[in-house]
């Protein structure tokens, strides 16, 4: 059971971390232009703006995570199933990472002026 | 004869009698094995795919000259409407899941689909749903307002009938769909042949595993729409209408986040099946297959991510259409993965050309030039100049046409010789092919170009003063062209039907297990299941001492078990280690009868006899009912059964192990959807109202209310204690307690209910009165489900008490237990967002 909970984790854990990140910088993206969410700000940074870092480091945070184990099976010489679940969970969170962070981009430098 | 050749020919006459499909014309809607209902699903959809083509051309008549009256813009606009949703709802994914549904056993090994009886229902909803589409046309009341029914366009206002027959058929397409979805999703996850992991399944069923969730959730999510939109046209509510406080961009929102990833659900299983056709031709495995099935992966994702991009031009804040623009470009990423292994797979391969790969490398070319402009398109400054012209018009095309029609086509004439037994005419295929080729160049490139010279889509005419008049004639012409090349496939088919040469087994020398069988397989495929130890088990032979003995072992006890019903073995999501047994339903009217009742339902609301309308849905839930229960024969049946013993596997799984587990996660997937699509809508709306609550709606009162969740919560305790009770073995104390939380759940929902039937506003006040009446619908009826579900527990407990640890019962608690933690979770946060949340946000 734990070997299947880790291998979905593997194989999925970039994913939720993606889905998580849409939809909560999504909601801070569109609704705090409207909802005065670029009002306070601490350090030059909006309310939101932060909002945002914070969420992109915790969603990074999950995919690195992910990968950690993948990254382990690969050292330690796993083969067959294991390897295969290992390799594609490691590429595939490699492309969440990077998609998360080419999301999070654009509306940082845009949430200054909605 | 040798005595294991008789066990097999004695083995075999059982099991064409337990598995023979009925026969005449009475049992042939009775009939629920995969293969005829896969046949169906692709004839039904051929025949909309040719009246579909047909409107085209007409459309493609009116353009051909400028300022053209062949056709005025009333019939232009139904045209259209018409030619989008039959091609998007009726055509290419039905016919993508009537292919599946006929592969997917012998692809992954094993005897039948998980739900069979779900197959029919999907087909007979799918198929009801196509005839109300065009049953608009007997009405003269066809739709009018695009196929995505973009309000304030498609309100009562604005459009008649027409959106109604489009709406309740397009509920039935979705209804069918998610069916199709979760039957395919668990079909892959349990129901591989033994042996085959994660990392031995083909690509086809990765592309489909993926797809199916994908459908699950987003023709969820367009159900909910719809019921929501068809709420505002017949009952008057105000989500979609700018004067009752809603908000048309709303729909939009709802719609795309269902319309983007449509796209990819039918792109995906395209891939699957080019990912099938090339490395057969190229001789060799797929390049990268872990690259793949990331790009399947990652791909199915993202496409959740990208609906904003159909909406750039709508004025939506900067910030938001950012990171969709970002979105947008990394699936270009993935998508090109994918072609970069197929090009590697063929490089230096020396194919022989046939048919089937002629289609899949125009598929590539045209493919490719379609995600080129659909990077161009995603980019925000240029969307909002393409945005509607007909630049988008060939993009669509190049992405729909090039990337799904194509590996269709490839796909029809590969698997050809296992459907029908008979080899397509080469020839007439290559003809088909380069007609079809060149026809679709022809008619949508010089699209681009009238595009980007402003020719606006979805207008009837234009003035010559535009100067694309040359180049739509051409695509008038090539429109034809391509029309002939469809006409040829068919003709290509029928001929293969009724005099094609007999096919040799394999005929295309392929490695994936469906080829291990002919047309003339028996309806249960596999007497004894393959144990599978590569990806392409037919061109790998395994030496004996690398074999695995318990799996062999297990293989050969199912050629003689079980004998007395249909089973295929349930094995594990990851390993493909078998786990359980699992009976597999037989012939029954059910799906028929539910699906009649379910068009008759529809059809009186169509008619606005709401009575009629809700006697039929009563019988449509009763017939519901009744296929789901247990029926103690069955029961019976397993309970004596050696199987146990002979095989050392379960007959009655339990947990995750069992398909009516996962058949629980796919409903309440589908549950997750709808309620966060209303929970969105809410604070949508909520966001864009100067006031909340709008006009002159006091805010929600807050004790009673509580009272009335607190009670639902309450249920908690007693159904734990039941849980706990029943594990251990005190049937009496868990009935009481299960009747203990149907009785909470019981006053619980009628309270909810008194919140709407007392309130002192309607929900056609205004958008805030609509969503706090639907949304107390919403979560009575989920209540109400729950309490089914409850009974169902208590009654099984009750007739099961002799020996009521029985794996079906503890499955039962199992699904039970899913099924009302759920409720619980969500009647939490409905009480927040309706009863709290005005008071706070």
């Amino acid at each position: 059971m734990k070997q299947q909970l880790t291998s979905t984790f593997i194989l999925l854990g970039g994913a939720i971390a993606w889905t998580l990140h849409l939809f909560i910088t999504y909601t801070i993206g569109e609704f705090s232009c409207v909802a005065a969410g670029t009002v306070f700000s601490f350090l030059g940074l909006t309310a939101a703006a932060w909002g945002l870092i914070a969420v992109t480091i915790a969603c990074l945070a999950i995919s690195v995570l992910a990968l950690w184990p993948a990254w382990g099976w690969m050292k330690g010489g796993a083969k067959g199933n294991r390897l295969f679940v290992a390799r594609t969970g490691l590429i595939t969170n490699a492309v969440f990472i990077v998609t998360i962070v080419a999301q999070a981009l654009p509306p940082f430098f845009l949430m200054r002026g909605c | 004869m040798s005595e294991n050749s008789e066990t097999w020919d004695k083995q075999r006459k059982i099991f064409e009698r337990v598995w023979r499909a009925p026969t005449g014309f009475r049992d042939w809607f009775a009939t629920v094995n995969n293969q005829p209902f896969g046949n169906r699903f692709m004839l039904a959809s051929m025949i909309f795919f040719f009246l579909g083509g047909i409107i085209a051309l007409l459309m493609r008549v009116q353009l051909a000259v400028p300022d053209n009256d062949f056709i005025g813009p009333e019939v232009y606009n139904q045209l259209f409407t018409m030619h989008g949703s039959t091609m998007m709802y009726i055509v290419l994914l039905p016919f993508l899941e009537g292919l599946t549904i006929y592969l997917l056993p012998l692809v992954l090994g094993t005897r039948e689909m998980a739900f069979p009886r779900m197959s029919a229902f999907s087909f007979w909803v799918f198929f009801f749903g196509g005839l109300l589409f065009y049953a608009s046309f007997l009405f003269n009341a066809v739709p009018d307002a695009g196929w995505f029914v973009y309000p304030p366009l498609s309100s009562s206002k604005y459009s008649g009938l027409g959106v109604d027959f489009l709406l309740v058929g397009l509920g039935f397409i979705e209804i069918a769909g998610i069916g199709a979805g979760a039957e395919i999703a668990v079909t892959i996850l349990k129901f591989r042949a033994p042996g085959m992991s994660l990392s031995k399944m083909p690509l086809f069923a990765w592309a489909w595993l993926v797809t199916a969730f994908m459908i699950i959730i987003a023709f969820s999510a367009l159900f909910g729409a719809t019921v929501l939109i068809e709420f505002d046209r017949a009952l008057g509510t105000r989500f979609f209408d700018p004067d009752g406080g809603g908000n048309v961009l709303l729909w939009q929102h709802l719609f795309w986040f269902f319309g983007h990833p449509d796209v990819y659900i039918m792109f995906i299983p395209a891939t699957g099946f080019v990912s099938m056709i090339i490395p057969t031709f190229a001789k060799r495995p797929i390049a990268g297959y872990s690259l793949v099935v990331m790009a399947i992966v990652v791909t199915g994702f993202l496409s959740f991510g990208l609906w904003v991009h159909h909406m750039f031009a709508t004025g939506l804040p900067p910030v938001a259409s950012g990171f969709f623009v970002a979105a947008s470009l990394m699936i270009g990423l993935a998508s090109g993965t994918q072609v970069f292994a197929w090009i590697a797979t063929l490089w230096r391969s020396r194919p022989e050309i046939k048919t089937p790969l002629l289609y899949v490398l125009g598929f590539l070319a045209l493919f490719v030039i379609g995600g080129f402009t659909g990077v161009m398109v995603a980019v925000l400054p240029f969307d909002l100049q393409a945005h509607d012209t007909y630049f988008v018009v060939a993009h669509f095309h190049y992405v729909l046409i090039g990337g799904v029609v194509f590996p269709i086509l490839g796909a029809l004439h590969y698997w050809l010789p296992l459907i029908l037994g008979k080899m397509p005419s080469e020839r007439l295929g290559k003809w088909s092919f380069w007609l079809i080729f060149t026809g679709f160049n022809i008619t949508f490139f010089p699209m681009h170009v009238s595009g980007l010279k402003g020719m606006a889509r979805r207008v009837y005419t234009y003035s010559e003063n535009l100067d694309v008049g040359w180049l739509n004639m051409v695509s008038t012409v090539g429109s034809f062209v391509l029309g002939t090349g469809f006409v040829l496939v068919a003709l290509n088919v029928f001929i293969t039907y009724r005099r094609g040469k007999e096919a040799p087994k394999n005929p295309w020398g392929s490695g994936s297990l469906e080829w291990s069988n002919t047309a003339d397989m028996p309806n249960y495929v596999y007497l004894q299941p393959p144990v599978v130890y590569s990806r392409e088990p037919l061109w790998e032979k395994t030496p004996e001492s690398e074999k695995d003995a318990e799996l062999e072992k297990l293989s050969k006890a199912m050629i003689s078990t079980p004998a007395e019903w249909r089973a295929a073995l349930i094995t594990d999501v990851i390993s493909g280690r078998p786990q359980a047994i699992q009976r597999v339903a037989g012939p029954t009217y059910i799906p028929i009868i539910a699906a009649i009742f379910l068009f008759i339902t529809s059809i009186a609301t169509l008619g606005q006899s709401y009575i009629a309308a809700l006697v039929t849905l009563a019988l449509f839930l009763i017939t519901v009912l009744y296929w789901v229960w247990p029926q103690d024969e069955g029961l019976r049946k397993f309970r004596v059964s050696d199987v146990p013993q002979r095989t050392g596997l379960s007959v009655e799984p339990t947990g995750t192990a069992s398909s009516g587990w996962w058949a629980m996660a796919s409903v309440l997937a589908v549950l997750t959807t709808i309620f966060g699509l209303l929970f969105y809508s809410y604070f949508y709306i909520r966001l864009y109202s100067p006031a909340w609550p709008q006009g002159e709606i006091a805010k929600p009162e807050t004790l009673y209310s509580a009272i009335a969740y607190g009670i639902l919560l309450l249920s908690a305790v007693p159904y734990f204690l039941a849980v706990r009770t029943f594990k251990d073995g005190n049937a009496r104390k868990t009935i009481s307690l299960l009747f203990a939380t149907a009785f909470c759940g019981l006053v619980s929902m009628i309270w909810i209910l008194l919140f709407s039937i007392n309130a002192e506003f309607s929900p056609k006040l205004n958008a805030y009165g609509s969503l706090f009446h639907v949304l107390t619908w919403h979560m009575a009826i989920l209540i109400g489900g729950g309490l089914a579900i409850l009974a169902g527990a208590i009654v099984h407990v009750i007739k099961s008490r002799v020996n009521y640890q029985h794996g079906y019962i503890v499955s039962q608690m199992q699904i039970t237990s899913l099924y009302w933690w759920f409720t619980l979770v969500v009647g939490a946060l409905m009480y927040l967002v309706l009863h709290l949340s005005p008071y706070i946000l």
